[in-house]
C-alpha cells in the first residue's frame, strides 16, 4: 500500500498537474453527483412545499365578514375587531360617517391590530394607525391594508380594494 | 374486434407484455453498450504495457456478454413477439405493415450481429490483433443501427407525428418529434449498462494488485455521459410529449383514485432516482475499487434494472389511452371508428367476429364485453383489477360511467348501445353483490326510471324558476 | 503550544493520512483537541471474516438502512397525520398532497422489507450458530428488535383508521385480552376503554412515533455495541482454519463501503415496490358496519394466527400457550446449544431450525391462499 503511494507521486514535474486534474475530476463527479441526488429529492420538495392558497374572496370576489354586523358599526365613532377568510378584519364608520374596514395585520411584524376608538392600537410593538389606517407613530413602515367593505341583506362583506379607489 | 382475445387471469395480457419487455430491454440495451465497451477496450488494450492481461480479462467479460446477450436476449426477443401479438394484435399488424423495410433491416442486422459476435468470441485465440478490434468495432456499428431502426418504431407509437393513417408517410412517422432525443437517451444509457456489466464482471476479480481497481475504474467512466447528457435529453424529450401525457403526469403526482390510477408520475421519478443511486453508487465504486464484491456490482446493475421497468413503464403510460398515439386505442378500437357515431352506438358484439353467440341482456353478453374492451389492460382480481374499482357501482352510475367512459383521458370511450352498458354494469355489480344480483335488464330499468325521475325534478324546477 | 492539547499516539501517526495533505492536517488538529483515539481504533477494529457466506453478514445492515427510511418518511409523513383527525389526514396525504401516496407506500413497503430482512437475518444467525456463547446478548437484543419491530407494525397499522387497521387490531387486542389474568387489564390499557375507538389512537400514535423508536434505538445501540466489542462470529468450518488462511475484510473501510450500493438497490427496490404496488387507503373505519371481506393480517403475522386456527374453541388457550413458548425456547437457544465446534446436540438444533423455519412459511402460506 505504502509503496503503490509513493509510485502515484512519480516525477516530481508531473504530480502537481495530475494532482489538479484529479482535484477537478472529483469535484466534477462530485457536482454530477450532487445534481442527481438533488433532482431525486425533488419528490420530497414537493411533499413539503405548500399548497396554493384558495382565493380567500372566492370566486364571488367578496368574503362575508364574522363577527361584526351593520349593528356594531351603525353609528360614526364604532367599529369592532372581527374577521374574514380565516384573517383578521376592523371595520369602522369615521366620524363623517363613511364605513372602513382593514386587513387587521400589522404591517410591522404581522400582529393583529386593536380598534381603539379613536386609535388602531397595536399590543405588540406599540404601533398607531389613525382611522385611515395611516401610520401614525411606532414602528410600523406603511399603513394597514384597506378592504372595500358594504352590506348586503343585512350581513358585511369584503372585497378587495380596487386599484383606483386606493388613497 | 377482428383477432380472437387472450384472457389472462390475475397478471393480465399488459403487464406480462411488461415483464418480459423490461428484462428484455435491459439485455438488448447491454448488447450495444456492450459492444462499444469491447471496442473501446481492444484498443485501449493495445495502447497499454500490459494490455495481455486486460484481455483476459475481457474474454470472462466476452463471456458474460455472449451468454448474457444472445441466449437471454433471444429468449426475451422471442417473447415479446409472442406475447404483444396476442395482447395487441391489431397494433402489431399495424406496426408490422407500415415498418416492413424497417424490420426486414432489423432482422438482417441481428443476424449480421449474431454471425460477429461468433467470429469474434470463438476467433479470440486465432484471429489477428487487427481482425479482433475490426470485429468489436463491425459488431457495435451493426448493433448499433439496430438500435437506430427499433428506436423509430417504439417513438413512433408515442409520438406518431406528421403521419396519419390517411397519408402513410413512413419517413415522418419514424424520424418522429421523439426519435432524436430518445435515441441519445437510449445510447447513453447502453454505455451505462456496459460500464455496470464491467464492474459486475470485474468484481471477480481475485488479484492482489490494483488490476481491479484499475479495471473498475475504466468501467465506472462508462458512467460519465449518460449522467452528464440524459437530464437536459430528459427534457427535450418531455417536450416532445402530448399535452395529454403532461397532464397525465400532473394527475399522478397526487393520488387520483387513491393514488392507484396513474403510476405514471410514480414510475417516472422511479427512472430519475435510479439514476442518481447509479451515479452515486458508481461513485463510491470508483472511489474504493477494493471495497467492491460481487453482492456491490450485481446491486447496482439491478438499480439499472428497476431505472429500466421506471422508464419503460412511464413511456407505456404516457400513452394512454392509446396503443399508438391519436391512431388506436389500446383495445384495438381505431380513432377514426370512434369518431364515427353510427359505428359506435351499434351493438357491440356485432362488431366482434370471434365472440360466441350470447342471450342478449345475459351475463354472459356483460363478460364478453369485459372481456373484449376491457381486458387488455384490466383484470378482474389481478392487475388493475375491476372487481375493487367497480366495488361502489350503483346500477344508474355504472351506466353513466361507461357513458363517459373517456372523460378523464386514461380510457378509451365505450362502444355500445344502452343495453350493451347494462349488462357490463351487471357484469361487474356480479363480481362483488352476493345476493340479490340484478339482472341486465333490471339494471336498465333502474337507469331508466332515475334518469325519467331526474328530468321530471328538472322541469319541475324550471317551472318553478318560470314562476 | 497549550497545555490542554494532547499528544497524538504514534499508532495514530501511523495510521493518519500524510501530516502535509488537507485531510491529514484536519485529524491531527482533531485529535490534539480531542482524545478520541482510542474511540476511533475501537471502531477501526472491527473485522469481518471472509468466506463463502460472507454475503449474510449484511443483512443487518441492511435492516438498519430500511429503519432509516422508516424514521425520515415517518416524520414526513407526520407532518400532515393528525391524530385527531386520522383517517381524513391519511386520506389527504394520499390524495392532495404531491407525491402523499409515493411516500406514504414508501413507509408502508419500508416497513415489510424490513421485517423480512429482520426474519432472514435471524435464521442466518441461527444456522450459521452465531447465538452461541459469547454472543448471547446479541441473540437475545436481536429477538427482543425483532418483537419490537414488529409491535412498530401493529402499532402503526391503526393509524390510518381504515376499515382493515380497525378489523385487524381489535383481532389483536382481543387475543390479548385472552391470556389469563393480565390479558383484559392489558387489554384495557392497549384500547383505552372496552373496544377500539379514537381513544386507541391517541396510545398508539405515542407509541408509534415516539416511545417504541426511543426504546428501538436504544437497542439496536446496545446490539451494535455487543457487535463491536466481540467482532462478526465465525463460522466453525472458518474458525478451524489455519490463521493464514482466514482472510478478514475491515469494516469500515470495505465491507460497509462495498455494502452502500446494495443499500443503494434496496431504495431502488422500495421505489419500485411503491411505484407499482401502492398502498391503498380503505373506506374509514366504521365500527357498526360488518368487517371487509377476506380481511387477514400482515404476512408477518400470518403464521401464529393461522395455527391458531387449528386450535378451535377452548382449546385456544393451549395454542396460545404453545406459541408463547417459541420465543421463550428462541431466547433460551444460547444456553441449550453451547457446543463449539458443532456436536450431536448442535446438529439436533439446526435440524428443528429447519422444522421451524419450514413450519413457519408452510402456516405463512397456507395462511395466505385460505
Amino acid at each position: 500500500m505504502t509503496e503503490s503511494k509513493k509510485d502515484k507521486k512519480g516525477p516530481a514535474s508531473e504530480a502537481p498537474k495530475n494532482d489538479r486534474r484529479r482535484k477537478f475530476l472529483l469535484a466534477a463527479a462530485g457536482g454530477i453527483g450532487v445534481a442527481w441526488a438533488g433532482a431525486a429529492a425533488y419528490p420530497v420538495y414537493r411533499y413539503l412545499a405548500p399548497q396554493p392558497v384558495p382565493d380567500p374572496f372566492g370566486e364571488e370576489g367578496k368574503a362575508p365578514v364574522d363577527k361584526i354586523t351593520p349593528a356594531d358599526v351603525a353609528n360614526p365613532g364604532m367599529g369592532k375587531n372581527g374577521g374574514y377568510a380565516a384573517r383578521g378584519i376592523i371595520v369602522l364608520r369615521k366620524q363623517d360617517g363613511e364605513l372602513k374596514a382593514f386587513d387587521s395585520k400589522c404591517t410591522h411584524a404581522g400582529c393583529n391590530v386593536q380598534f381603539q376608538g379613536n386609535v388602531i392600537h397595536c399590543n405588540c410593538h406599540g404601533g398607531e394607525y389613525n382611522l385611515d389606517g395611516v401610520n401614525i407613530s411606532g414602528p410600523p413602515p406603511k399603513p394597514l391594508t384597506e378592504l372595500r367593505v358594504f352590506e348586503e341583506n343585512g350581513v358585511l362583506y369584503v372585497s378587495p380594494l380596487e386599484p383606483e379607489q386606493k388613497g | 374486434m377482428n383477432y380472437p382475445v387472450w384472457n389472462l387471469p390475475v397478471l393480465g395480457g399488459s403487464l406480462v407484455v411488461a415483464i418480459i419487455a423490461i428484462i428484455h430491454v435491459l439485455i438488448s440495451h447491454l448488447a450495444i453498450g456492450g459492444g462499444a465497451f469491447l471496442a473501446v477496450a481492444e484498443i485501449w488494450s493495445d495502447r497499454i504495457p500490459d494490455g495481455e492481461r486486460v484481455r483476459k480479462w475481457l474474454h470472462k467479460f466476452a463471456t458474460f456478454f455472449l451468454v448474457y446477450t444472445t441466449v437471454f436476449g433471444a429468449i426475451t426477443g422471442v417473447g415479446i413477439w409472442f406475447s404483444i401479438q396476442l395482447a395487441s394484435p391489431e397494433a402489431t399488424s399495424l406496426l408490422i405493415h407500415q415498418f416492413v423495410f424497417a424490420w426486414a433491416t432489423e432482422w438482417v442486422t441481428f443476424i449480421g450481429e449474431l454471425t460477429i459476435l461468433y467470429l469474434y468470441y470463438y476467433g479470440w485465440n486465432s484471429n489477428s490483433r487487427r481482425m479482433q478490434v475490426f470485429l468489436a468495432v463491425a459488431y457495435f456499428v451493426i448493433a448499433w443501427f439496430s438500435l437506430f431502426i427499433i428506436n423509430g418504431i417504439l417513438t413512433f407509437m408515442l409520438t406518431p407525428g406528421a403521419w396519419t393513417l390517411e397519408n402513410k408517410e413512413i419517413a415522418w412517422g419514424f424520424f418522429n418529434p421523439g426519435f432524436a432525443p430518445s435515441l441519445i437517451i437510449r445510447f447513453m444509457t447502453m454505455c451505462l449498462i456496459a460500464g455496470l456489466a464491467g464492474i459486475l464482471v470485474a468484481s471477480l476479480v481475485k488479484d492482489d494488485d490494483d488490476f481491479k481497481a484499475r479495471i473498475i475504474r475504466f468501467s465506472a467512466k462508462w458512467i460519465i455521459p449518460a449522467a452528464i447528457i440524459v437530464p437536459p435529453m430528459v427534457i427535450w424529450y418531455w417536450s416532445t410529449l402530448p399535452e395529454s401525457s403532461q397532464k397525465m403526469y400532473e394527475a399522478g403526482v397526487v393520488g387520483v383514485a387513491g393514488g392507484k390510477l396513474e403510476g405514471m408520475a410514480r414510475h417516472f421519478w422511479l427512472a430519475v432516482i435510479s439514476g442518481a443511486l447509479i451515479v452515486v453508487g458508481v461513485a463510491v465504486a470508483a472511489w474504493k475499487p477494493k471495497a467492491v464484491h460481487f453482492a456491490t456490482a450485481l446491486s447496482l446493475l439491478l438499480i439499472a434494472q428497476a431505472g429500466i421497468m421506471g422508464a419503460e413503464f412511464f413511456r407505456e403510460m404516457a400513452r394512454k389511452p392509446y396503443v399508438v398515439n391519436g391512431v388506436l386505442y389500446s383495445n384495438a378500437l381505431w380513432k377514426d371508428q370512434s369518431e364515427d357515431k353510427s359505428y359506435m352506438s351499434e351493438p357491440y358484439l356485432s362488431h366482434a367476429k370471434w365472440a360466441p353467440k350470447v342471450k342478449p341482456m345475459s351475463m354472459e353478453h356483460g363478460e364478453w364485453i369485459y372481456r373484449l374492451q376491457c381486458a387488455t389492460c384490466h383484470t378482474l382480481d389481478g392487475y388493475r383489477q375491476l372487481t375493487k374499482r367497480t366495488e361502489n357501482w350503483t346500477p344508474s352510475f355504472g351506466v353513466r360511467f361507461l357513458e363517459n367512459l373517456n372523460e378523464q383521458g386514461v380510457m378509451p370511450p365505450f362502444q355500445g348501445t344502452l343495453e350493451d352498458r347494462a349488462a357490463l354494469t351487471a357484469y361487474f355489480m356480479s363480481l362483488h353483490i352476493k345476493e340479490n344480483v340484478p339482472s341486465a335488464t333490471e339494471v336498465l330499468d333502474t337507469y331508466k326510471k332515475e334518469e325519467k325521475a331526474k328530468a321530471e325534478a328538472m322541469n319541475a324546477s324550471v317551472k318553478e324558476a318560470q314562476k | 503550544m497549550d497545555m490542554n492539547q494532547t499528544k497524538i499516539p504514534a499508532e495514530a501517526e501511523a495510521a493518519l493520512p500524510a501530516a502535509d495533505t488537507r485531510m491529514g492536517r484536519f485529524y491531527r488538529a482533531l485529535l490534539k483537541r480531542y482524545p478520541i483515539w482510542p474511540v476511533i481504533s475501537f471502531f477501526m477494529g472491527k473485522k469481518v471474516p471472509e468466506h463463502k457466506h460472507s454475503a449474510w453478514y449484511m443483512l443487518g445492515g441492511i435492516a438498519l438502512f430500511f429503519f432509516i427510511i422508516q424514521i425520515i418518511t415517518g416524520i414526513l409523513l407526520m407532518v400532515y397525520y393528525k391524530p385527531g383527525q386520522p383517517w381524513a389526514s391519511v386520506n389527504r396525504i394520499v390524495m392532495e398532497v404531491p407525491f402523499g401516496a409515493l411516500i406514504r407506500s414508501m413507509h408502508h413497503w419500508s416497513a415489510n422489507l424490513m421485517i423480512l430482512t429482520l426474519f432472514l437475518h435471524m435464521f442466518s444467525t441461527l444456522f450459521m450458530k452465531a447465538y452461541r456463547a459469547p454472543r448471547e446478548g446479541t441473540w437475545i437484543s436481536g429477538f427482543i428488535l425483532l418483537t419490537l419491530v414488529m409491535l412498530f407494525g401493529f402499532s402503526g397499522y391503526l393509524l390510518p383508521w381504515d376499515d382493515l387497521a380497525f378489523f385487524a387490531v381489535r383481532i389483536g387486542v382481543s387475543e390479548m385480552e385472552k391470556l389469563p389474568v393480565l390479558g383484559p387489564f392489558a387489554a384495557d390499557l392497549a384500547r383505552g376503554g372496552p373496544d377500539v375507538s379514537m381513544e386507541t389512537i391517541g396510545r398508539f400514535y405515542a407509541l408509534h412515533v415516539v416511545i417504541l423508536p426511543l426504546v428501538v434505538l436504544l437497542m439496536i445501540a446496545l446490539h451494535l455495541l455487543f457487535v463491536q466489542i466481540q467482532g462478526v462470529s465465525e463460522p466453525d468450518a472458518f474458525a478451524a482454519l489455519p490463521d493464514e488462511k482466514k482472510k478478514y475484510r475491515n469494516f469500515f473501510s470495505d465491507f460497509m463501503i462495498g455494502e452502500i450500493p446494495v443499500w443503494l438497490f434496496m431504495f431502488g427496490l422500495l421505489i419500485a415496490l411503491s411505484a407499482t404496488l401502492p398502498r391503498e387507503l380503505a373506506a374509514e373505519a366504521n365500527p357498526m358496519g360488518a368487517a371487509p371481506e377476506g380481511i387477514k393480517p400482515e404476512w408477518y403475522l400470518l403464521a401464529p394466527y393461522q395455527a391458531l386456527k387449528l386450535f378451535p374453541g377452548k382449546l385456544e388457550l393451549v395454542g396460545m400457550a404453545i406459541m408463547g413458548l417459541a420465543p421463550l425456547v428462541v431466547i433460551a437457544l444460547p444456553f441449550i446449544d453451547k457446543e463449539i465446534p458443532t456436536g450431536k446436540r448442535g446438529e439436533l438444533i439446526t435440524k428443528m431450525a429447519i422444522g421451524g423455519l419450514i413450519g413457519f412459511l408452510g402456516m405463512t402460506i397456507w395462511g395466505l391462499l385460505s
